[in-house]
């Protein structure tokens, strides 16, 4: 696994950046914006997520794994969820450009039980999306819909046309190019 | 009748109305449109993307269990399989939760409108999958947790729970997909309702639309209608409808802003001649005609003097020209009189206008800086007059002896009323005698009026009694004073002088009466045979039957009846024939000209051969010399009067004159 600090870094800012546009312009969105959060390893659920690029054998990562990129924090409910739960983890955005696909037109997401989703570029342009490993400080697990699951803030996928309940993608398993 | 409501859409009240309902029907058009494709789209949603999708992925979720538990048997790392089975068991408990929600989001879209579908049986086929999918986790975690868990997963408890789950699943979709016909049958006469409202409504629309069109179109036609009436105002406000000139508005309007700029110009004021003969004889079409025909022709010679042509009213016309040479004016006037002339064919009817012309430049209008047209008008009406005056067909310059003249004609005209009342006309006598012997035969009555310490002759207001209808009142005051002078001096002198009374032309018309002839004389006691009554012909007599008539009743009462001015004027055999005269008297005019003139001689003994054929006694008038009275004499007259026997005296002393040199001894005379 490969990760590039300077550019890690360089998100960082920007999403600060972004975060702090959002505040000022949707105090709504600026609300439920990822938190930068540190987290302190913890023995997660046994998990893969494979990131294939072109036609190279994929990257796996375990939840552990993930949790090596910037971790952020939200607080939100989701369609399944009446109460709002704290959702850790990493941002897409991250990982994508951690494989150079942050300009890559969509992605395709495929679940462990065989659902899949089309996400375009104006989706994780238009919401920060987190690909959560933990729920209210502890590992995800499967029957919470983990333990990979991609969590979008409840104000934008409620107000962003772009963004729908397709792409909280639960027990998430491989991010490959494609449509 | 449509126009009618047409007319009611665009009160105040109509147009709120229609604007109202226009609005409803499209919200509750837009309002079933949204609703419906909310209803259809939301449920559509529902179904295809959670509901199928859900049951699909159900089914798959426990194919998975089935595989991994198969796999189980064939062998391997027990701990991987145990944990794929336990991850296929944790993908079926999230699928029933899952499946739970949709369920309820669908009863809630459901139960928004409960008449909308029958989904009753697909909900409950619904939570049935859900508690067999719960039920097989339950079964499938107690195996998880056993002693020896693969074989647990072959017991017949959790086979049956996976066949019961499978069923019911696939039972769950199969009632999906019915609904899901169902809706589609309703979405279907959903959209025949809603293209059949759409049409409803477009033609609702189109009606509206027609009707707005309308509007406008009469709208639009009403306002060209008033547009052309304002022009046809704008044109009738300064155009004579008639002849098409400019009226007196517009004249005046163009002529005082020349004016204003300080330049020079002529007024010519053109007076159509004998416009109501032409009326009264060829009818109003043909007077209107004549009227066209002039006017076309004052316009034509305006305009090639780059003058202005307009018609003032009546028989009225002028033209302003932008120039004051008097020589360039008077060649103007006579080519307009001599175009004017022409004579016009109406059928077999010839009519020949004439006209009178007065004109006055700028330049003749003393005191006023800027002249106006007004100042212009009235100084032109002094020269028209004196044209009017003159004779037909004639143009006058206005000059300041021609006002003078004119206002003194005035004056005449209102003193004239104060003459008769005051007793200010005075009867004098001119004898009338035996050429051969000089005797004195009779007189003939003249008038004078005694005005302001001068006399008058009758020639100086004689024409403005005529022209005012006074000579009426006049005639009679002087036929009553002398009739009774003479029957007075009659009887006292045991004379028998007869006496000449003229008669204007208008006691001869229809509404006037001569009783007061006949009256007087019964008055005065004056055998009527002793009164000639003098009559000219004039423009007043033409009707000549009526005269005629008249002229018959006074010579049944003893009157004579006599001819005056023979020979001058309008007289013509015809009058003659028409009316039964005694007396010719023979105008002065053809005497004095009777020692000259072979033609005068030779009318004269022609006039006197008529006189005589028609058994009319012949007066001559104006005998002067003795040279005159001798050719007279050889021609066969024998009475005449003349400065030659006696000039006009008053009354008294004209009778008495006669009287006591002839008959009486003058001391009686002075003695009387």
């Amino acid at each position: 696994m490969h990760l590039d600090f300077a550019e890690s870094f360089d998100m960082k800012i920007f999403h600060t950046a972004a975060a702090c546009c959002l505040y000022f312009g949707l105090a709504t969105s600026a609300m439920a914006a990822p938190k930068p959060v540190d987290l302190a390893p913890m023995h997660h659920m046994e998990a893969q997520l494979e990131v294939r690029v072109g036609d190279r054998s994929g990257t796996t990562y375990e939840p552990a794994d993930l949790e090596s990129f910037p971790t952020y924090r939200i607080e939100t409910t989701t369609p399944w969820r009446e109460e709002p739960a704290v959702f850790e983890g990493i941002l897409l955005t991250d990982l994508l450009a951690a494989h150079g696909l942050l300009d890559a037109p969509s992605i395709r997401v495929t679940a462990e039980n065989d659902y899949t989703t089309v996400i375009t570029r104006e989706v994780w342009e238009a919401a920060p999306i987190l690909v959560a490993t933990r729920v209210d400080g502890r590992p995800h697990s499967r029957r919470d819909r983990g333990p990979i699951q991609f969590v979008v803030p409840a104000e934008d996928y409620v107000g962003l046309s772009v963004v729908t309940e397709s792409h909280l993608v639960w027990m998430a398993a491989v991010i490959e190019v494609g449509n | 009748m449509f126009n009618g409501r047409i007319d009611f859409l665009a009160s105040r009240s109509g147009f709120i109305l229609s604007m109202v309902l226009l609005c409803a029907a499209t919200l509750m058009a837009a309002y079933a449109f949204d609703r419906s494709t909310n209803e259809i789209l939301a449920t559509q949603i529902e179904l295809e993307n959670h509901q199928t999708a859900n049951t699909h992925s159900a089914l798959n979720d426990l194919v998975r269990l089935t595989n991994e538990v198969l796999e189980g048997q064939s062998g391997g790392s027990e701990g991987d399989m145990l944990a794929s089975i336990s991850a296929s068991v944790d993908i079926l408990f999230v699928r029933a939760d899952h499946m739970e929600t949709r369920l309820e989001n669908l009863q809630d879209l459901f139960l928004r409108d409960p008449n909308y579908v029958k989904a009753e049986t697909m909900l409950r086929s619904g939570s049935e999958a859900v508690t067999a999918i719960r039920s097989l986790v339950d079964v499938s975690d107690q195996a998880l947790s056993a002693e020896n868990p693969l074989a647990a997963f072959q017991t017949a408890a959790l086979i049956d729970r996976v066949k019961s789950a499978r069923r019911t699943v696939f039972r769950y979709l199969d009632e999906t997909v019915k609904l899901e016909e169902r809706m589609h049958a309703r979405q279907s006469s959903q959209v025949v309702l809603l293209s059949r409202s759409t049409h409803w409504f477009l033609a609702l629309i189109t009606l509206a639309g027609l009707a707005c069109l309308r509007l406008l179109r009469r709208e639009v036609m009403a306002r060209k209608a008033r547009d052309q009436a304002e022009r046809r105002a704008d044109h009738l406000a300064y155009f004579d409808p008639v002849t098409g000139l400019a009226n007196r508005v517009q004249f005046q309007d163009r002529v005082d802003a020349f004016l204003a700029t300080g330049s020079n110009g002529a007024l010519i004021l053109v007076d159509l001649d004998g416009f109501k003969e032409i009326n009264d004889r060829h009818g109003h079409i043909v007077g209107d005609d004549v009227l066209k025909h002039v006017g076309r022709t004052i316009r034509a010679e305006a305009e090639a003097n780059l003058g202005i042509a307009a018609r003032l009213g009546g028989d009225e016309f002028a033209v302003f020209l932008e120039t004051d040479s008097t020589a360039f004016l008077k060649t103007f006037c006579m080519a307009l009189i001599s175009e004017c002339a022409r004579p016009i064919q109406f059928g077999e009817d010839r009519v020949t206008p004439g006209i009178s012309v007065g004109l006055a430049t700028t330049t003749q209008l003393s005191g006023a800086d800027t002249p106006r047209l007004d100042d212009l008008m009235r100084v032109s009406d002094f020269a028209l007059y004196a044209s009017k005056s003159a004779g037909r067909g004639q143009y006058t310059l206005y000059d300041s002896d021609l006002e003078r003249a004119f206002k003194e004609r005035r004056r005449l005209m209102k003193d004239l009323p104060r003459a008769i009342l005051q007793g200010e006309l005075e009867v004098f006598l001119q004898a009338k005698v035996d050429l051969q012997s000089a005797r004195v035969k009779g007189f003939e009555a003249l008038v004078r009026w005694r005005r302001d310490g001068t006399i008058l002759p009758p020639a100086d207001f004689i024409q403005i009694a005529e022209e005012s209808g006074r000579i009426i009142d006049i005639d009679r005051y002087i036929l009553d004073t002398v009739v009774e002078i003479i029957a007075n001096w009659n009887r006292r002198y045991s004379t028998d002088f007869s006496v000449s009374v003229n008669l204007s032309g208008l006691h001869f018309r229809r509404e006037e009466s001569l009783s007061f002839v006949t009256d007087a004389l019964a008055r005065h006691g004056l055998p009527p045979e002793l009164l000639t009554l003098e009559i000219t012909e004039t423009v007043q007599l033409a009707n000549w039957e009526q005269v005629g008539q008249s002229v018959s009743e006074l010579r049944s009462r003893g009157c004579r009846i006599s001819i005056d001015d023979f020979g001058t004027g309008y007289s013509s055999l015809a009058y003659l024939r028409t009316i039964s005269a005694d007396e010719l008297k023979i105008d002065k005019s053809l005497i004095a000209e009777i020692e000259t003139s072979d033609e005068a001689h030779l009318i004269l003994d022609a006039v006197l051969d008529l006189a005589r054929g028609l058994g009319l006694e012949v007066v001559v008038e104006g005998v002067e010399r003795p040279e005159q009275r001798d050719i007279l004499c050889k021609l066969g007259c024998t009475n005449g009067q003349g400065f030659l026997f006696d000039r006009p005296k008053p009354a008294k002393d004209a009778l008495a004159g006669v009287t006591f040199t002839e008959e009486i001894p003058p001391q009686k005379a002075s003695s009387a």
